[in-house]
């Protein structure tokens, strides 16, 4: 874990895109494979299915194992399950067609023969030996190596603690800020400090989350299980991304734009030139600059009237900006080609792209913390979800200290992170007797940072924290991302990428059967039960609700996500000794 | 507020009889109160299987009957829960086991008209390749079982029940029975008390506290069961495949049509009031245990972890029906010890042919919760899981 890290092997998704292979999604609801992320990444008759998605860093595997051949649908083949695919929408075999066997037989003995589909490999060999488990043992135990993360531990790594961080990339730490030019120096010289402190990051990690009988992490290389042992959990996952509900966004290219800026500096990508930047970011200025270095030139749009700091950034540089935009609609056969913008006036520009960027909807409930239980507010200038807690981040549970710090870089200023990194850290140091109590004084460094820079997400900060000190629910419904999807085809935006809910599905659920509540959307249209059990498509559920219902977002629920974080495999976990 | 009858509980099993008093009475006002939404507890956490094959004849008849009329299902309600009769598999590794399954074969289950196949091992390497049976003696193959999709058939009888008018109050805990003198009175929700002629407990593991509120005590033992799946792949494990090694903890293993290879084991043991949690104990074992019997799914990947919860009675059989020294309008339907899905049906038709006519079926007789007093245990032995 000590040294430089192995230069990154290329992952498949990215070997693929640069020889100009692009699968996309094609599920057929009841049939396999389902939704487009659903990729079964084992053996050599897997399909790979590219779109953008998966080479999202967030999602652990799949994307280093050497003895692929991928496969691409033919042209009519892939038409004609497109073409089937729309009339099946969620529930679709409930419909009396389907209740003939021989037309169900029919058509599930087709489906057979058109879908190349991963299929196990049949062969007997018993398993003689499962990976052996890995114990740690430690004080404190940090997940995610973020700005947060890193800075809560050179907090601590003052006194004589002895600290583990936790990555999930098996090569990059950092978080986010790793991937704008202008804060690399800042992290590495933040490792290098903690290295020279003893503070152990182990990189490939997955903190898997909590059992009632122990708390798990999963290497995933070499499949070995993790049991660990803490005093204090730091939870410094920052936030998952969830697609926003864009027109089309089943296409390839349509990105998170962590996964844009990975593509071209962590792999060194270089199929983009030009595309759009959907901004209102939190670090829009560094992510401008970061993707210049790399020669692309981005284009601006938003959906308000730009604020001062954008549009001095777009005339310093020179960069075009589109404001006012009401609709964005991507097209493109295999990947995105063009993109057009329809302006609230009614006028509209088209534009040539390789890409369509956006800071997504954050939600700090992703990971871990939603298998904890914890009461949750909802707000969107936060990105939807958020679990309560105390500014300073200590979760509300009773038997166990639970630290959730940082917030979503991209969204949240990366200097205003590090304070509450620091602060943080001070703050736990002080609860197991360090000394020093002047956290305060950098929180709120690092609120009035948020507060000069961006007053909508302080605002909400504020109101987190002040419906936690009164422990009572908190909802706030304004749009910053207003979804206009009712202007588009219904039945080609996926709320679920992984299991191919489409927002016809969710509108079919509410309009003819009156279901609102998510767990019943969950188990009627299958939402949430694939790869992100939620993490990634509940918000965009509940948001089509709310908008047909006008119900709020506490009435209508959340589910809890369950363990593990990752898909991980029964040949890992039948490493783990277990007394029986 | 007031109701002819009032069901607690939202579950499948409450439901079905809802749904089944209206299809008989329709001008009788029924209203299902739940606690959390429709079908939170052993509903929508089970297998979602259904067999016929069970070790008491009383079983046999009821599963057999519920089995019809979960077929018919579909074209009953409009909601087609997609049967897949794909069979359970029991590998067998003793004699007297062997023994004891042809005797029940020839005895019982031939004379209900569904009969087993026994294999031999060779049969079983031969058929399902995928197979790392051990030291097989023989396998039993039950051709009449399968597996549906449970929440569909929840949503059947809740919409069906709709459709006829009924009314279900989701998040609306029923805190206690109200009795008054020797009959019932109605439930007291929130304070509010509703009132009604009759009263159905068809709350699952949450019967029993419910029950000891107006003094009666049902012999139930709530039993937590931890549940994972797979990430999904081709539709390769047709039966319900149930290990019956010795040390294998009850292993039992199946796919669903979509993919999804599920399956479980019976450890750790947690019974009584609990959260529906997972443990290592239980993912650890599990994954030895199915993959010395599928050794290819070592490499697959679990994607969620749940658990429910076996409402076990004494002799793992429901309860049905009503004892006449109980409160006057008081009637149960619980304590299913983990084949409460694949009963639904049956339990539905036959609870509302007593609620709406007091006809009691023979079918149903064996199960009244008078036999734990009267000594007529069911004697069932077969619980998988």
């Amino acid at each position: 874990m000590d040294g430089e890290p192995p230069p990154p092997t290329k992952p498949l998704s990215v070997i693929l895109l640069e020889h100009g292979i692009y699968v996309y999604g094609r599920s057929l609801k009841f049939s396999r494979p389902r939704g487009f992320r659903t990729l079964s990444w084992w053996g050599s008759e897997r399909i790979e299915l590219e779109n953008g998605y998966s080479i999202n860093p967030n999602i652990v595997g799949g994307e280093f194992i050497d003895d692929i051949k991928p496969q691409k649908i033919n042209w009519v083949t892939s038409k004609l399950l497109w073409s089937l695919r729309r009339g099946l929408g969620a529930g679709f075999y409930h419909r009396p067609f389907f209740r003939n066997k021989i037309v169900w037989s029919i058509f599930t003995r087709l489906l057979d023969r058109l879908l190349p589909h991963p299929y196990p490999d049949l062969s007997q060999a018993p398993v003689e030996k499962y990976p052996l488990q890995i114990n740690v043992d430690c004080d404190v135990l940090i997940v995610g190596s973020g700005v947060s993360g890193l800075k809560v531990a050179e907090q601590l790594s003052r006194k004589n603690i002895s600290i583990v961080i936790l990555e999930g990339d098996r090569f990059g730490v950092g978080g986010f800020a790793s991937l704008l030019d202008k804060y690399s120096g800042m992290i590495s010289r933040l490792l290098a400090r903690l290295r020279r402190r003893g503070v152990k990051i182990l990189k490939g990690v997955v903190f898997q989350g909590f059992l009632e009988d122990a708390s798990i992490a999963y290497k995933y290389d070499t499949e070995q299980t993790i049991l660990i042992k803490y005093d204090k959990l730091v939870l410094a996952t920052g936030a998952y991304e969830i697609p926003p509900l864009i027109e089309n966004n089943d296409l390839p290219m349509i990105i998170p734009v962590s996964t844009l800026l990975t593509l071209v500096k962590k792999y060194g990508y270089n199929g983009l030139k030009k595309g759009v930047v959907i901004a209102g970011m939190g670090d829009l200025q560094h992510i401008i600059e970061t993707l210049g270095n790399y020669g692309i030139k981005p284009i601006i749009t938003m959906r308000r009237r730009a604020p001062s700091h954008v549009r001095e950034l777009a005339a310093d540089r020179d960069i075009e900006l589109i404001e006012e935009a009401e609709r964005i609609v991507a097209l493109g056969r295999e990947r995105v080609s063009e993109i057009k913008i329809y302006l609230r006036g009614g006028e509209r520009v088209d534009i040539k792209s390789d890409f369509l960027a956006y800071t997504p909807l954050v939600a700090p409930d992703k990971e871990v913390t939603a298998q904890l239980g914890v009461p949750y507010a909802f707000d969107t200038r936060l990105g939807g979800y958020i679990p309560i807690h105390s500014i300073y981040g200590e979760l509300p549970l009773d038997d166990r200290e639970i630290y959730l710090v940082g917030g979503a870089g991209g969204y949240i200023p990366i200097e205003a992170i590090e304070k509450v990194g620091e602060a943080v850290g001070k703050y736990i140091l002080s609860s197991i007797g360090g000394g020093e109590d002047d956290y305060t004084d950098l929180m709120d460094e690092a609120l009035a940072i948020l507060k000069a820079r961006y007053r909508d997400t302080y605002d909400a900060l504020m109101a987190l924290h002040d419906a936690y000190s009164r422990g009572r629910p908190y909802e706030y419904v304004g749009w910053d991302v207003p979804p206009t999807f009712f202007d588009g085809d219904s039945s080609k935006i996926f709320v679920c990428p992984d299991l191919d809910v489409l927002l016809d599905d969710i509108i079919h659920a509410y309009r003819d059967l009156g279901m609102w509540r998510m767990e019943h959307i969950k188990r009627y249209t299958g939402l949430g039960t694939g790869v992100c059990q939620g993490r990634d498509c509940q918000l965009n559920a509940a948001i089509v609700i709310n908008q047909l219902s006008g119900k709020g977002f506490l009435e209508i629920g959340r589910f809890r996500a369950r363990f593990p974080t990752v898909p991980q495999t029964l040949l890992s976990l039948g490493g783990v000794e277990v007394e029986t | 507020m007031r109701h002819d009858i009032i069901i607690v509980g939202g579950g499948v099993i409450g439901l079905s009889i809802a749904y089944y008093i209206k299809k008989m009475s329709p001008d009788t006002d029924v209203a299902v109160f739940e606690a959390k939404y429709i079908g939170y507890g052993a509903s929508t956490r089970n297998g979602s299987h259904i067999r016929v094959h069970f070790w008491s004849e009383a079983n046999v008849v009821f599963a057999v009957k519920s089995r019809e009329l979960m077929l018919r299902l579909a074209s009953e309600t409009g909601w087609n829960p997609i049967p897949y009769i794909g069979g359970y598999l029991w590998l067998i590794y003793d004699e007297d086991t062997y023994q004891a399954y042809k005797s029940i074969n020839s005895h019982l289950w031939s004379k209900y008209n569904v009969p087993v196949d026994f294999l031999e091992p060779e049969d079983v390497r031969e058929r399902y390749p995928y197979l790392n049976p051990g030291r097989l003696i023989s396998a039993v193959l039950g051709k009449q079982d399968g597996k549906i999709h449970h929440d569909f058939v929840t949503y059947a009888y809740a919409y069906k029940f709709m459709q006829y008018g009924g009314v279900i109050h989701e998040y609306t805990p029923v805190n206690r029975i109200i009795v008054s003198g020797d009959r019932i009175k109605g439930v007291e929700l929130n304070g509010k008390t509703v009132e009604a002629d009759k009263v159905v407990v068809a709350a699952g593991a949450w019967s029993r506290n419910l029950m000891h509120g107006v003094g009666v005590d049902l012999p139930l033992t709530p039993s937590r069961k931890e549940l994972s799946v797979l990430e999904p792949t081709k539709f390769f494990i047709k039966p319900l495949i149930i290990d019956m090694r010795p040390d294998s903890r009850g292993l039992y293993v199946c796919q669903t049509p979509r993919g999804e290879i599920m399956g479980s084991v019976d450890y750790p043991e947690v019974t009584g009031i609990y959260e529906f949690n997972n443990t290592i104990k239980y993912l650890s074992t599990y994954a030895r245990m199915v993959t010395r019997l599928i050794p290819t799914l070592k490499y697959l990947r679990i994607l969620r972890v749940w658990s429910g919860d076996y409402n076990v009675s004494v002799d793992h059989s429901h309860i049905m029906g009503r004892d006449d020294e109980w409160p006057e309008g008081l009637y149960v339907a619980t304590g299913y010890s983990g084949h409460g899905f694949m009963m639904a049906p049956y339990t539905g038709l036959l609870m509302a042919k007593y609620l709406v006519d007091e006809y009691i079926h023979r079918d149903m007789e064996p199960f009244l919760p008078t036999r734990f007093k009267e000594g007529r245990l069911i004697k069932e032995e077969m619980v998988i899981g």
